[in-house]
């Protein structure tokens, strides 16, 4: 299949697509062939040339999860209540960082997706809107490891996994989406400005402080509430918990507010890709 | 299949395809009756492209923040119109910068347009640069598949072709090394090799092939003339002229982003040429009114002078730039107030690269005395010119001619001052010198020599 095969396209000067923005949303899932191609390289890429190979998409969240719990549990010994067990704590950390280093590694590559597949941009028809979205492979094959390390830790610490637990395919999806949005918002505008890439990783290396991840919401002042309300990644970090550890709350705030951030982020963050979309092949 | 090879690359397709495109030259539109019954494949109309050029990348924001322009204009493409139907092979010929990969990057629908219309009807394959979608940590094999799939080619699709796409490339193991071990001819190889696997309408190739080596060369043109015949259409960049005019039943010549002519290869390559070689004529002007200031390169007691020097070409007007086998002449304007009687004038003739190609003296090519009172004009004829092409350094120079010289005895030497440039009709051969000489055929009925081998 090839992705012009047998069309017919025609240019009247600046004639934009007329369809509506969310069938054009819903028309990228076309592109699935395209963006899996980019993503296997992207993939292949990060492994190949060492000795080890795909092994170490497990060996490192493998060492990711032992190295938290060891710390939090045996050189902090933090406790998240005064009677909870010692691990308890570091699966709440490892629980918010999994996610985190998720979205971000993602969002953080796809300020500069634009220009590092440049040779694609510009000289073949080739779907844009995949572009920003090369490492969502990778960083979800480290996600899912994790987890799949995680879970069984997670079911013998704590006599089997909370109800929550079935919904994390949908956590998951919602993740997806909004990983998704925010890598087309950051391509695009990466595209333009190269300062975008720092500004970024300054923004998320504050930004981890500014999350939950390795302290209790309720440790905070209440002057820096807000922060964490308007913080989406938060309430991710909150929807994991509460789906995968005892004892935390899976309420109905959270997968509203994580929701909505993603469905914003989703629409606009496409809406400034496809504005954006015309000018790539010309700046770059 | 791989189509039959032949060896070497002197391989030209019988006349009857060659003569298929339209003579015809301009930038409008005419129609071609032998074309115009196949369908149309590509048809631009008033098809334009302008960049917008900052000098600095973040003066696009600051532009939409204060609201002036920041930015130049270039067009890049202005005004180009054309039909190009299935079947042709349609060479695009340019200066630097001249819009050509514009062109097929509008074509192609990868950069938008600014005005006009481009209609393309076909599936259409790019491969504009060397090595789209390869990457250099990967053997040979794996970008074939990872490439491919860039392409838009299936797991499937590819595994069904990747016997044909080795055997063409011809890589033997190298196809299990990585890419970055390759050669650029190694590199050219693989990437033709995939991409006209991808069997699409059009083909658009932008000097991806010029690493390739003339074994390779005649195997791609097999390939094109193929591919072209199945009704497909090649469109294809280069600067290389003549693989142009072997490969392409048709030529585009863009300047400055407007389309100067549409036509048959040889017309419009040698129009081509000959406006390189007017640019390159003004260019030697130039540069030499500016270089002969530069002093030490001219030296002697100036008891007498060359005033003025001046190569008349074949057409009897001053030029700087000669024909191998045409007439010519250099004039030397002297004046001059020495009363000596051993004078002799020289002009030396010095190749670029230092070698000196012949030096012609006043006293053994007819001017046995010399007497240079006064004012007047020294001619040589050289009929013809037996130089090869290249560039030549003239070195014309007055002095006496004495058993013991001394340093006073120059009168005037201008060194290498006067710069000549050398071209060839005919074929293009790399000469140093021009033989005069002549073939004949002479009759033999195909008998041993008399008196067996030679001693």
């Amino acid at each position: 299949m090839l992705y012009s095969a047998a069309m017919t396209w025609q240019y009247l000067g600046e004639r934009p697509d007329e369809r509506p923005l969310h069938v054009r949303l819903i028309g990228v899932a076309r592109h699935f062939q395209a963006w899996r191609a980019i993503a296997e390289r992207e993939l292949r890429l990060r492994y190949v040339g060492s000795t080890l190979g795909l092994a170490w998409a497990v060996v490192h969240p493998l060492l990711f999860v032992a190295a938290y719990t060891f710390i939090f549990a045996f050189v902090f010994r933090a406790r998240l209540a005064p009677d909870a067990p010692r691990d308890q704590y570091a699966l709440y950390v490892v629980l918010g960082l999994l996610p985190w280093v998720a979205v971000t590694d993602v969002a953080t590559r796809a300020t500069e997706a634009m220009a590092s597949h440049r040779s694609l941009v510009k000289h073949v028809r080739f779907p844009l809107e995949v572009v920003p979205l090369y490492s969502l492979a990778a960083s979800l094959l480290s996600l899912l490891i994790g987890l799949l390390v995680l879970l069984p830790v997670l079911a013998w610490r704590q006599g089997g996994l909370p109800w929550g637990a079935v919904g994390l395919p949908l956590i998951l999806l919602a993740q997806i989406a909004f990983t998704v949005g925010l890598a087309w918002l950051l391509g695009a505008v990466g595209a333009f400005l190269r300062d975008i890439k720092e500004l970024v990783q300054i923004t998320f290396m504050v930004g981890m402080f500014l999350t939950p991840i390795f302290y209790v919401e309720s440790v905070l002042p209440d002057l820096l509430r807000p922060i964490i309300w308007l913080n989406p990644l938060a309430h991710l970090a909150t929807l994991y918990r509460g789906a995968l550890l005892t004892g935390m709350p899976f309420g109905a705030l959270p997968v509203a507010a994580f929701g909505l951030a993603t469905l914003v982020i989703l629409v606009g963050g496409f809406a400034v890709f496809d504005r954006a979309r015309r000018l790539l092949a010309d700046i770059l | 299949m791989v189509p039959p090879l032949r060896q070497g690359d002197g391989v030209l397709p019988p006349l009857s395809q060659r003569g298929r495109a339209r003579v015809g030259v301009g930038p409008t539109m005419t129609r071609s009756s032998t074309r115009a019954d196949r369908p149309v494949m590509i048809s631009t109309r008033q098809a334009s492209k302008v960049y917008k050029v900052y000098a600095r990348q973040e003066d696009r924001l600051w532009e939409l923040v204060r609201r002036r322009s920041l930015h130049q204009q270039r067009w890049a493409v202005q005004a180009v119109t054309f039909d190009i139907h299935a079947g042709e092979v349609v060479g695009i010929i340019g200066r630097n910068g001249a819009g050509k990969t514009t062109l097929l990057r509008l074509i192609s629908g990868v950069a938008p347009l600014d005005a006009g219309v481009i209609q393309v009807h076909a599936s259409l394959q790019t491969i504009l640069e060397l090595g789209t979608g390869f990457h250099p940590e990967f053997t040979g094999r794996e970008n074939v598949y990872l490439g491919g799939a860039l392409l838009g080619l299936s797991r499937r699709d590819i595994d069904a072709r990747f016997d044909e796409i080795a055997a063409f490339a011809e890589l033997g193991d190298y196809l299990e090394f990585p890419f970055k071990t390759y050669s650029l001819g190694m590199q050219a190889r693989l990437t033709f090799s995939l991409a006209i696997s991808v069997e699409a309408d059009i083909l658009i190739v932008d000097e991806a092939l010029s690493a390739g080596d003339s074994y390779f060369l005649a195997k791609c043109f097999d390939r094109i003339r193929t591919i072209c015949e199945s009704g497909k259409t090649v469109l294809f960049v280069s600067h290389n002229l003549s693989l142009i005019q072997r490969l392409c039943t048709r030529v585009l010549w863009l300047d400055a982003g407007q389309l100067i002519a549409d036509g048959a290869p040889l017309e419009v390559c040698s129009q081509y040429e000959a406006s390189v070689r007017r640019q390159e004529a003004m260019r030697l002007v130039q540069e030499d009114s500016a270089e002969s200031l530069a002093d030490g390169r001219r030296y002697g007691t100036q008891e007498a002078r060359i005033e003025r020097v001046e190569i008349i070409g074949s057409q009897g007007k001053p030029t700087q730039l000669l024909t191998s086998n045409e007439p010519a002449s250099i004039r030397l304007y002297y004046a001059s107030h020495a009363a000596y009687d051993d004078l002799v004038a020289v002009v030396t003739i010095t190749r670029v690269d230092g070698v000196v190609a012949c030096s012609m003296t006043s006293d053994e090519q007819g001017l046995p005395a010399l007497d240079l009172q006064g004012h007047g004009c020294l001619e040589i004829t050289l009929d013809p010119v037996l130089l090869g092409p290249g560039e030549y350094y003239l070195s014309p120079h007055i002095y006496r001619d004495h058993p013991l010289p001394r340093r006073d005895d120059v009168m005037d030497y201008h060194d290498r001052l006067y710069r000549v440039r050398v071209v060839r009709r005919g074929r293009d051969y790399d000469v140093a010198m021009e033989q005069p000489a002549r073939w004949r055929l002479l009759p033999w009925d195909g008998s041993p020599p008399a008196g067996g081998s030679e001693e």
